[in-house]
This record gives structure tokens, C-alpha cells and sequence, in this order.
């Protein structure tokens, strides 16, 4: 697992994929992040991660696209398969290295919160709930494009799956808002992931919220060893 | 003692089958050459050998350790090249063994074992260079290196020199002849020569069915080699006929079209028997016809393969 996740979290800084991820994350962020300084209220913080959700559910595809597509087009795959390693550790390589870019960016907008000291002192406590359920977030949507990315060749194929789920995660929050039936209401909300994260926009440790993008990273991740698995039996 | 066992290895995709019932065993330090026409089955086979596909039926055993039952332990004695080496173009060549040095847990003492492979795949010059910068000959040297990280007892070779130029093929050749020496070797081809000079042994698959299982020589001998003569003579057409016709040995013999002028080429076949060019030189002799060359008829790898392919 060490290897592989080594191996992936290099190739994505050598090639322009980790910094371009890197880069319109923290511009993106620090927009935000304008905006929240310019009202000048600490209580308005979470709304750099808020604001950030479907910027990251967008960008997310970028690292995820590659994680399997490119080993499956340069055949490189099958020198992992024919090690002697396990599915599991391989796919989790993967996984850890796309999250460990993600939560590198993440944690980097604790410098916000830093200079928001210099002003009024911010609810620490607050910030590390909006920032442990950004990375749940991430790492349930990594998990997702990870899977896409192992079902297919094509890096572009993978892109354009990933960005079609994150546009179904972003439109699902509209439906709510156009109809009145309870049963779609709470159907959506309880598989939205923003409306899952917004809890923790407001402070809340939402044991539920928590317990759902863990589950949905673990279901995914589960999934990409079945289909690397069922490649074999095919 | 035998490194590899095969048993009734079936593959079928949908209705199709990719192998059928295919048995086999490998000797340790033996080297065996999978020969056959593309599609015959030799990737498939390979591919299974090493863990990367299943079979529908039949077991592979490496060393003792079931593919299937024992996955780790069986993978760890293999070194594979697949048909495309398995390359990752954004590492330079040093990075990337050290990948497979973690990969496949190696035991060895890192600097000198990269140095070993190194030297003997001769790839010291271009360790520091990236792989997509390689050359193809490069590449497939740096595919094989791949294969020895961990020294397996086992190495598996998909057409390792296709796609290379005389000298390079020629190099490769040496190269694997080298390995056999410490190495249980199985490498593929369709370049039929190249079987004959590295492997001690041929198996021939067609149709994803197993054809033949011998040595180059017992493959040429089942096909009768050596009653069957190539003869040139100084003569008229008609007085060659018939001393040969003469010459109570001779079962059938045919004029070859690419006579010319005073010398006339002939092939002949014979019954087997000791003395029967010593009878054809005397009754050719006893005529004054001079014999300018007389010999046996060898076959090639390739008349032995389109007959064994034909055949089925």
C-alpha cells in the first residue's frame, strides 16, 4: 500500500494535475474568503467551506480521473495485478493519495483562520468541524470517482462520469425547493451531499451525517476492488 | 523438480473458448518457447500463469503454490513481461524499479541488486533518464529489469523482442539465454527461429488447443527429417530421372524449379535406410554424372509449425 500510495502522490505533482488541483482550490477558497472578511463577522467562517462544496465537487474529477483509467491505458495495471499484493491495499494506495492532495488544500485554509485572528478570535472548535466534515465530504466523493475511474479507459470517459454525478449532487438540492411532496423532500435530503454537510456549516457534529460519508467512501472504495476483482473473472 | 504446473486449463469468453484443456509442466531452470499464430492463446495463457486473468477450469501451480488457493505466494516467485511493457512514462528508470522493489517487498540489498539488473539488462546508462524519453529497445530492457526486482525463481516473457531492430533482437537472445541459466524461463513468440535458438523446449498451441510439447529436434525428426534429400547434379534432365529411377531406395523425387542450365536440383525422397545415399552417389557415379551436392532436407521451425497447424 505504502508503495502505491507513494507512486500516486508523486505522479500527481509531476504532472501539472496536482498543482492546477492545488491552484483553483486555494483561489477559489481565498475568494471566499474575501467575501467573509469583508463582513467582518467570525460567525460567517464556514461559509468559505460552504461555498466551496461544488467548486470541490467539480474539481474532484481531476484527481480521481486518472487513478485507475491510466494504469488500465499504459497497461500498467497489470503489473500491479500480478504482484504479490492485495486488491485492497492497492485501491486504498489510490484512495489515500487523492485525499491526502485534497486535505493538503483543506488544511490549508486554517491560514484563513489565522488571519482572522488578528481580528476577533474565531471559534476554533467550529472551524475543525467544518473542516472534518470537508474532508468527509471529499473523501466520500474521491471514493465515487475513484470507482468511475476503474470502470473505464478513457481518463475523459472517467472526467465526464465524475462531473455528472457532482452535477446530479448539485441539481438534487433544487428539488426541494419545486416541490411540495414530503416523500421526495426527505428522499433527497437524505442522500444529498450538501444537505448532509450542511450540519456542519452550523456547528453541529451530526453523528449521522458522519456515519453517511463514511459509509459511502467505504461502499465505493468496495466497489473498485469488485470491479478490479471481476476484471480477472471476465 | 517441476516449477510449473498446468492442468486442464480451460478460458472461455462467452461461447468462445480462448484455451482448451491445456496441460503442461516446466522443469526447474528449463526455458520453453510458447509458439503459435496470433490469437492461438499464448497471452492467455500467460496472463494466467501469472494471476492477472482466471481460467474458467484447471489449475496452475507455481513452485508448489496454486494461483488461485495461494495468490501471494505464487506471484512472488514470477516475474512477468507482458506483451505492452508495463511502464509508467512520468518516472525515470531508477524510481521505478525502486516502485517494484516496495511493490514486491524484495528482500535484497537495494543498491547492489538494482546494480545487477542493471548490468545485465544494460540499462546503467539511461537509470537516471525518464521512461517516456526511452527508446522501444530501452523500454523492453527496462521491462525485463522489471521482471528480476525481487530475483523470482520464475520469469514469464510475452514476445520480448517484438518491435526490436536485428541487433536488438539479437541482444535480447543473449540476454535470455543468460537468464535461463538461473531462471525457469517461458517466453512467447511467432518469430519461429528465435524459439529454436533460446528454449530448450516447444510448445506449440493453435486454436487455444495445445498442438505439440518437445524439443526443436524431436519436432523436425516426427515430421521425418532426414529421409528426404536435396541433390545436385551435372546432367541432362531425362539421365537423372533415370539413374534415379535406377536406385532402389528412392521412393519419389521431383525436379525443383529453380534448376538452371547444366545443373539440375532435385528432390528426392527415400526409404530409411543407412546406406541409401552411399547407393545414390554409386549409381550416379557409375553413370559419370557428378553429384556437385547431396544433403539431408531439414526442416524448419516453420514448415513444422504450418504442418502441425494444418494438421488440426
Amino acid at each position: 500500500m505504502k508503495a502505491i500510495y507513494k507512486r500516486e502522490l508523486s505522479s500527481c505533482f509531476r504532472s501539472p494535475t496536482g498543482y492546477v488541483f492545488c491552484a483553483i482550490y486555494l483561489f477559489f477558497s481565498a475568494m471566499y474568503f474575501n467575501s467573509v472578511l469583508s463582513t467582518g463577522q467570525s460567525s460567517e467562517f464556514p461559509q468559505i467551506y460552504y461555498g466551496m462544496l461544488n467548486i470541490v465537487l467539480l474539481m474532484l474529477p481531476l484527481l480521481t480521473m486518472r487513478l485507475f483509467s491510466e494504469e488500465r491505458k499504459y497497461k500498467t495495471d497489470q503489473v500491479l495485478l500480478t504482484s504479490p499484493i492485495n486488491i485492497t491495499p492497492l485501491v486504498m494506495g489510490k484512495f489515500l493519495s487523492s485525499l491526502t492532495v485534497y486535505v493538503g488544500c483543506t488544511l490549508f485554509t486554517l491560514i484563513y483562520a489565522v488571519v482572522f485572528c488578528f481580528f476577533v478570535t474565531p471559534s476554533w472548535s467550529l472551524i475543525a468541524g467544518n473542516i472534518l466534515g470537508a474532508i468527509l465530504f471529499g473523501a466520500a466523493f474521491i471514493a465515487v470517482g475513484m470507482f468511475i475511474s476503474s470502470m473505464t479507459e478513457s481518463q475523459f470517459v472517467a472526467a465526464m462520469g465524475s462531473f455528472s454525478i457532482a452535477t446530479v449532487f448539485i441539481i438534487l438540492d433544487v428539488i426541494p425547493l419545486v416541490t411540495d411532496n414530503e416523500f421526495i423532500v426527505s428522499l433527497v435530503n437524505s442522500i444529498s451531499f450538501v444537505g448532509r454537510y450542511t450540519p456542519f456549516t452550523n456547528g453541529i457534529l451530526d453523528i449521522s451525517s458522519i456515519i453517511f460519508f463514511l459509509s459511502i467512501t467505504a461502499v465505493f472504495i468496495f466497489l473498485t476492488v469488485r470491479v478490479l476483482e471481476k476484471r480477472r473473472w471476465s | 523438480m517441476q516449477m510449473i504446473k498446468v492442468k486442464n486449463l480451460t478460458k472461455k469468453y462467452g461461447s468462445i473458448s480462448a484455451l482448451d484443456n491445456v496441460s503442461f509442466s516446466v522443469k526447474k531452470g528449463e526455458v520453453v518457447g510458447f509458439l503459435g499464430p496470433n490469437g492461438a492463446g499464448k497471452t492467455t495463457t500467460m496472463n494466467i500463469l501469472t494471476g492477472y486473468l482466471s481460467s474458467t477450469s484447471g489449475t496452475v501451480s507455481i513452485d508448489g503454490y496454486d494461483i488461485l488457493e495461494e495468490p501471494t505466494e505464487a506471484k512472488k516467485r514470477i516475474g512477468y513481461l507482458p506483451e505492452v511493457p508495463p511502464l509508467y512514462p512520468d518516472m525515470t528508470v531508477d524510481e521505478y524499479l525502486d516502485f517494484l522493489y516496495e511493490l514486491k517487498k524484495a528482500k535484497q540489498k537495494k543498491a547492489p541488486h538494482f546494480n545487477e539488473i542493471c548490468e545485465l539488462t544494460r540499462i546503467t546508462a539511461v537509470r537516471g533518464r525518464l521512461i517516456k524519453n526511452l527508446s522501444k529497445g530501452y523500454r523492453q530492457r527496462v521491462g525485463i529489469a522489471q521482471t528480476l526486482v525481487g530475483n523470482p525463481p520464475v520469469l514469464i516473457l510475452d514476445e520480448p523482442t517484438v518491435g526490436l531492430d536485428p541487433k536488438q533482437i539479437i541482444e535480447m537472445r543473449t540476454l535470455i539465454k543468460k537468464l535461463g541459466e538461473h531462471h525457469t524461463v517461458i517466453l512467447s513468440s511467432h518469430i519461429l527461429s528465435e524459439v529454436q535458438a533460446v528454449c530448450d523446449r516447444i510448445i506449440v498451441l493453435n486454436n487455444g488447443k495445445l498442438v505439440a510439447d518437445s524439443t526443436a529436434e524431436n519436432l523436425s525428426d516426427s515430421l521425418g527429417s532426414g529421409n528426404s534429400l536435396t541433390l545436385k547434379a551435372v546432367g541432362s534432365e531425362r539421365d537423372i530421372q533415370s539413374v534415379l529411377n535406377s536406385v532402389k531406395c528412392v521412393k519419389r523425387f521431383s525436379r525443383n524449379a529453380h534448376s538452371d542450365g547444366d545443373v539440375q536440383e532435385f528432390s528426392v525422397s527415400i526409404s530409411p535406410s543407412e546406406s541409401a545415399r552411399a547407393d545414390i552417389f554409386f549409381a550416379f557415379a557409375a553413370k559419370k554424372i557428378p553429384i556437385i551436392e547431396m544433403k539431408t532436407t531439414e526442416y524448419s521451425l516453420e514448415d513444422i509449425f504450418m504442418s502441425l497447424v494444418d494438421k488440426k
